[in-house]
């Protein structure tokens, strides 16, 4: 019972995007020219999206707390969830990527958002080979999460700001926020297009925990061999 | 439209069971997580007994 308590969210992720995936692929969906039926992709591409920012956020927060109090608990949970987004940016333009091929006939096109979600991932790429070219502890951590703060304004530049200034994007959001907005989003995607962001960012949430643990305990068996 | 038909539920069956495998896995993780967490948290202990004054 209390394996339940702890873990109810976890069970609700799953059972959210079960939903997607049988509703996603299953319910009716309106149909759009060129589109087709691949706007279905929405509930993944855009769900894997939206998580990823939301860790990183939460990776930007971690770092935040870390320049405050100097704990290093949270120097190793901004980079679990900088790795975490890391993952969900991949899959976010892996899906993209096909969604692309199938309704434009090429992977890549040269758009403002594709490209600056690219260069946004390469920031935190480099934060990555920041963390790996100092050695000092302390030092890594402060510069880390001072990067951190620096790469997270940057990615919301380049993915946010940048593609709303150019004149023509293939991604909706030119003039607001996208999906999001009442006339934005067809009624019967809705259904589906909310759990969908639910249920990844849970899954998001989940991964991170784990990540976490796994370098916590890394770290803790550094320790204990570093003494010896 | 596409219709609800058998190749779709197959689909929907095949990513439903891909996503329930990842999602066990991951429990399965925990669960493993927390027996190595408990051993290390055994062994700093033993080793904070050991040498009560860290040096």
């Amino acid at each position: 019972m209390t394996y339940l308590r702890n873990n109810w969210w976890k069970l609700l992720g799953v059972l959210l995007l079960l939903y997607v995936i049988a509703g996603g692929l299953l319910f009716e969906a309106p149909q759009l020219p060129v589109i087709r039926e691949t706007v279905r992709n929405i509930y993944f591409h855009v769900g894997m999206w939206f998580s990823m920012m939301f860790i990183l956020f939460m990776a930007l927060i971690f770092s935040l707390r870390y320049l405050r109090y100097f704990r290093p608990e949270d120097d190793l949970k901004a980079l679990s969830a900088v790795k975490t987004g890391l993952v969900f940016g991949t899959l976010g333009l892996f899906t993209g990527m096909v969604w692309a091929h199938n309704t434009w006939g090429s992977f890549w096109v040269n758009d403002p958002k594709l490209n600056g979600a690219a260069v946004g991932m390469l920031t935190y790429l480099a934060y990555m080979v920041l963390r790996g070219s100092v050695d000092d502890a302390d030092k890594k951590a402060r510069l880390a999460a001072v990067y951190n703060v620096f790469a997270f304004v940057l990615f919301f530049v380049f993915i946010m700001i940048l593609p709303r200034l150019a004149q023509d994007s293939i991604h909706p959001g030119i003039d607001g926020n996208p999906a999001l907005s009442t006339g934005d989003l067809d009624p019967r995607m809705r259904k589906v297009f909310f759990p969908a962001i639910a249920g990844w960012m849970i899954m998001a949430w989940w991964i991170f925990r784990i990540y976490y643990r796994i370098t916590l305990l890394r770290k803790g068996l550094e320790e204990l061999n570093e003494n010896d | 439209m596409i219709e609800p038909g058998e190749k779709m539920i197959v689909v929907v069956i095949v990513l439903s069971l891909i996503l329930v495998g990842i999602a066990s896995f991951m429990f399965y993780l925990e669960r493993r997580l927390a027996r190595a967490e408990k051993e290390l948290k055994k062994l700093q202990s033993e080793k904070t007994r050991e040498n009560p004054e860290g040096v």
